[in-house]
């Protein structure tokens, strides 16, 4: 097998690649190429991927009329647009998503002049590069999946292109050939996964745009757009015991500064307190898809800090770098506790006012002060404001004045989303004299019965508030909470009810059984492949330098192993290259001087015109040069005659050999052949 | 009829004396191509293709539609090369016996006597082979193969040089035996002639009869000489480089073979052999690439693939694409 591959690899390099390519592979290697093409139409830009498959479909359409291929001067046209659009769109030819577009253009226009093997080589060879571009933009199980079917039918295609016959039956076996081929090379690829050598790398790519998620700043609006954001967030895992019972949630940042319409993080303080274990500790192994950023969740409230992270004000974890892979780290942390962190510093940023406050606010607030005989009181009023004020949680609440959004929320529209909720109720609180502070992160989250672990999504984004009560601490108030079921809209009802019965909940809605039965199956599927992406995350995606340690480790080979390691695959390196080299060598020696000069008069003729195919005989080449330089015709037949006496005839005839090279070195071709 | 002794095989060799020399060959074979192609109008290719056959010692299988020239293309070979022809119609009640001759009391001699059948002549022109029964057939394929015939027992040589002709109808093959591939490998080569072109059908239709130019053709070797040709075959030079060639056409036919069949070590031989006789044809006293490019699809096409497996002759097809996919090196 391994000579087979070698050949095919020979035959790659070494063809020149004249061969006219037969319909039927092109028509293969378009389908091929449309294969590869296709899941790019979900990450970049909308046009470039339908028009690339266009310029497929334009070919394809080409082949089976057997139309001439388009100009040169159209292929240029071609280019200059595609470029020009990119670079209009996008600004650049660089990075990600423009370099993919740009290479994605080039494989379009070459697919448009596909006519001999070699650009079918090169067409494969670019297929290969845009399946490992693919993993730039997902690395899920299903995208290798699908990436690995590509992978066969590049190979396939290439073993069409080397097949000798052109039989029906040929589909198949060139299918087969690469399947096999394929699983043959798969156990060598699963050992090198687990070998290689794994760097940290200090560079980091930008996979991922830092457009999802939550961000350093907050207006009205922002987590709504999150709510039908299905992508995942983290991972949690419960070493300890299983999934804690009651609301879970996940602090990722703390605003303290608002300006009335937005709130701001501000300066981040490192935190000194330490935290009183009040109640039971659950230890969490989180799983954090990159974000770009440097915050990390852990449930209410985290206790220390991982390696690498600090705790600040707020006891908001933060990583001190930007992350931009995949992170895992475990946190304990304490439900129901009551941090106790407060300072002359903290009390000013949590009682900060915009400079601009709304009159109807803050008469609002005094009403309650003038009523209400502790903290407790206000923040039951409002509470009950919201209860009982008409407000409806929505989805949609529409736009806000700019000047006064939330003087807008409380007073005249009333519909919102917990960002509304929250950040007014905090601004009341300060109002009031109550030091509070807005809490960013997410709030409940998937619980996978099979692969016993949680899964935040984008969607269980949430905003809520914590006020300092002496005495007690800081308490969380959720003012989304206090809403009765009535005043949720449908359509979020909806969606809790999806992420509800995720957690076990039963679900409740009138249905015929076939319906609920239907519905559990499209949930058991759901659970079964949030498990599977899970532990390819987990196995695959997670496999890096420190989990290839402890993998070496626990099979008996310590870190110093490494060195044998790197020792074996530099050897193998060294005396692959050895041996290649040597082949190299023995290869042109062996080629005996004749042949060197009879190519050099190939070269001279292909300069003029002429180009001689791979099976073309001496004899017969000869005569079609001849026929197309008349005026070197003698020459040519002379020196082809001459050459195939020397190379085919009995040894006796190597007298003739230095009329050959005194013919050989005089020829220079005088004219230049004007057929194509 | 007696047989004639001087053809026992054996004796080949005593005319290797008479060997013409090089330089004579080439006029001389193209002069006989040229009174050939005087009867057989518009098939150079085909014509030259079948004494390339012959010189080879090869035997030859037409594959074509009756009336496009088989029978007229054996004759005139025949009296072009000094040979003696004998036809055979091959019919679903032909008998091995019909080909081979029998043994029959003479009241005279009081003995049995041996009484040649038609297999023994120098061209034997098989029509329609595939209509008779699979014993039949394979009696004459033993003598293709083994330049002998056995009779009750006993082993007769056959002339020499010995050259079977043996045609069959590619379509309306209902009651017909066709050649297992084990049988086709035994000939050499295989060619369609196909209908002549306009111009070379008016020469036909406006010349003279056929027949009576067959009997016009004055033969240009002697029997002798023809042997001596097959023999200078042999010494035609194939030099190392020519010999990695056609190691290479076997190699890749047996390769990525999709359901064809590779090339036999047989058809290997005979690849070469071919190239010889055609190298010799064309006056050269090596093989070059060219000879086994002109030879191999006659030569290789009905080894690699028999023609009624619904794509008629896709083995000629394969072959040529054979041939360009070999680099030469």
């Amino acid at each position: 097998m391994s000579a087979r591959l070698g050949s095919l690899f020979l035959k790659w390099i070494f063809a020149k690649g004249k061969l006219q390519l037969t319909p039927s592979q092109v028509r293969a290697l378009l389908l091929t190429a449309a294969f590869v093409l296709f899941p790019f139409v979900f990450y970049l830009s909308w046009y470039i991927t339908p028009l690339l498959l266009l310029f497929v479909a334009w070919r394809y359409f080409l082949e089976v009329r057997q139309t001439a291929l388009p100009s040169f001067y159209t292929k240029l046209a071609l280019l200059i647009i595609v470029i020009s659009i990119i670079l209009l769109d996008q600004g650049t030819l660089l990075g990600r998503d423009a370099g993919t577009s740009f290479l994605m253009g080039l494989l379009g226009i070459k697919l448009l002049e596909l006519r001999t093997s070699r650009d079918f080589t090169v067409v494969c060879l670019l297929s290969f590069f845009m399946v490992a571009g693919a993993l730039l933009f997902s690395q899920s199980i299903f995208m290798v999946g699908y990436l690995l079917v590509a992978i066969v039918l590049i190979f396939a295609a290439l073993a069409r292109l080397h097949s000798t016959s052109s039989d029906h039956g040929e589909c198949f076996s060139s299918w087969q050939f690469s399947s096999r081929i394929f699983l043959q090379s798969l156990p060598l690829a699963i050992l090198i996964f687990l070998c290689f050598p794994r760097f940290q790398a200090r560079w980091a790519f930008q996979l991922r745009p830092a457009t999802t998620g939550l961000s350093d700043f907050m207006q009205p609006g922002d987590i709504a757009h999150l709510a039908t954001d299905e992508r995942v967030a983290f991972r949690v895992d419960f070493p300890e015991e299983g999934k804690p019972s009651g609301a879970l949630y996940w602090r990722g940042l703390v605003f303290w500064n608002t300006d009335g319409r937005e709130w701001h993080v501000g300066a981040r303080h490192l935190s000194q307190q330490k935290l009183v274990p009040k109640e039971a500790s659950v230890l969490q192994k989180i799983t954090l898809m990159p974000h770009s950023q440097k915050w990390m969740f852990a449930l209410d409230y985290p206790m220390a800090s991982p390696p690498g992270t600090s705790i600040f004000w707020g006891n908001v974890i933060e990583s001190r770098t930007i992350i931009f892979r995949k992170m895992q780290y475990s946190v304990r942390s304490s439900i129901g506790a009551h941090p106790q962190d407060m300072s002359e510093d903290i009390k000013k940023k949590s009682l900060q006012l915009p400079k601009q406050l709304s009159p109807r606010i803050v008469q609002l607030v005094t009403a309650w002060q003038a009523r209400a005989k502790s903290p407790h009181d206000i923040i039951r009023s409002a509470l009950n404001y919201f209860h009982d004020g008409g407000f409806l949680y929505t989805l949609n609440p529409g736009r806000y004045d700019n000047l006064d959004p939330y003087g807008d929320f409380l007073f005249n529209r009333k519909r919102g989303f917990c960002e509304h909720f929250a950040g007014s109720f905090a601004l009341m609180m300060r109002i009031a004299g109550i030091p509070s502070r807005l809490v960013a992160g997410y709030m409940g989250g998937e619980y996978n019965p099979y692969g016993h672990f949680l899964t935040v999504r984008q969607a269980n984004a949430h905003v809520w508030t914590e006020v300092w009560i002496s005495n007690e601490g800081w308490v969380r108030v959720d003012p989304t909470g206090s809403l009765s079921l009535d005043q949720i809209e449908q359509s979020v009802q909806n969606l809790l009810n999806a992420s509800g019965a995720a957690s076990g909940g039963e679900d409740t809605r009138d249905a015929g059984a076939s319906g609920i039965l239907a519905h559990r199956f499209v949930r058991i599927m759901h659970l079964w492949r949030e498990l599977v992406e899970d532990r390819w995350d987990r196995w695959v995606l997670g496999y890096d330098m420190q989990v290839q340690e402890d993998f070496f480790k626990s099979l008996g080979i310590g870190s110093f192993a490494w060195l044998v390691i790197f020792a074996t695959f530099g050897g193998v390196l060294f005396f692959t290259l050895l041996g290649v080299a040597w082949w190299l060598k023995r290869r042109s020696k062996s080629a005996d001087p004749l042949e060197g000069m009879y190519r050099s008069f190939c070269r001279r003729l292909s300069a003029a015109g002429v180009e001689r195919s791979l099976w073309e005989g001496p004899v017969d080449f000869a005569q079609r040069a001849a026929q197309s330089l008349p005026s070197d015709a003698r020459e040519i037949k002379k020196i082809g005659i001459l050459y195939a006496e020397l190379r085919y005839g009995p040894s006796h005839h190597t007298h003739r050999m230095a009329e050959f090279q005194s013919q050989l070195r005089a020829f220079r071709p005088k004219e230049r052949s004007h057929e194509i | 009829m007696v047989l004639p002794r001087e053809t026992n095989r054996s004796n080949v060799t005593l005319f290797s004396c008479e060997r013409l020399p090089m330089m004579d060959i080439k006029p001389k074979i193209e002069q006989a191509l040229k009174q050939l192609q005087r009867v057989i109008v518009g098939k150079d290719r085909s014509l030259r293709l079948a004494v390339c056959c012959l010189l080879a010692r090869g035997h030859l299988l037409i594959e074509d539609l009756p009336g496009v020239g088989k029978t007229t293309l054996a004759r005139a070979l025949a009296r072009s090369l000094g040979l003696d022809m004998h036809r055979i119609q091959f019919t679903s009640d032909l008998l091995p016996a019909d080909i081979l001759g029998g043994s029959i009391y003479d009241r005279e001699s009081q003995s049995l006597v041996f009484h040649p059948g038609p297999i023994f002549g120098h061209i034997v022109l098989a029509d329609e082979i595939n209509r008779a029964t699979p014993k039949t057939q394979s009696a004459l394929l033993e003598s293709m193969e083994e330049w002998q015939a056995t009779i009750d027992g006993q082993t007769y040589p056959l002339p020499q040089p010995f050259f079977v002709i043996a045609t069959q109808n590619p379509h309306h093959l209902v009651g017909t035996y066709p050649l297992p591939e084990s049988q086709l490998d035994r000939f050499l080569m295989r060619i369609e002639l196909g209908f002549p072109d306009r111009e070379a059908e008016r020469k036909m239709l406006s010349g003279p009869d056929r027949r009576d130019l067959v009997d016009q053709i004055p033969s240009a070797f002697t029997t002798q000489e023809i042997v001596a040709l097959q023999e200078t075959i042999l010494n035609i030079h194939v030099s190392e480089p020519l010999l990695n060639y056609v190691l290479d056409i076997l190699e890749e036919s047996r390769r990525n073979t999709n359901g064809n069949h590779g090339l036999s070590p047989r058809g290997g031989m005979a690849l070469q052999r071919a190239a010889q006789a055609w190298a010799l044809m064309e006056g050269r006293e090596m093989v070059l690439p060219e000879d086994v490019q002109a030879v191999g699809p006659s030569v290789m096409a009905h080894r690699l693939k028999t023609s009624w497996d619904g794509s008629t002759h896709s083995g000629a097809a394969i072959a040529d694409q054979f041939l360009k996919n070999i680099p030469l090196r």
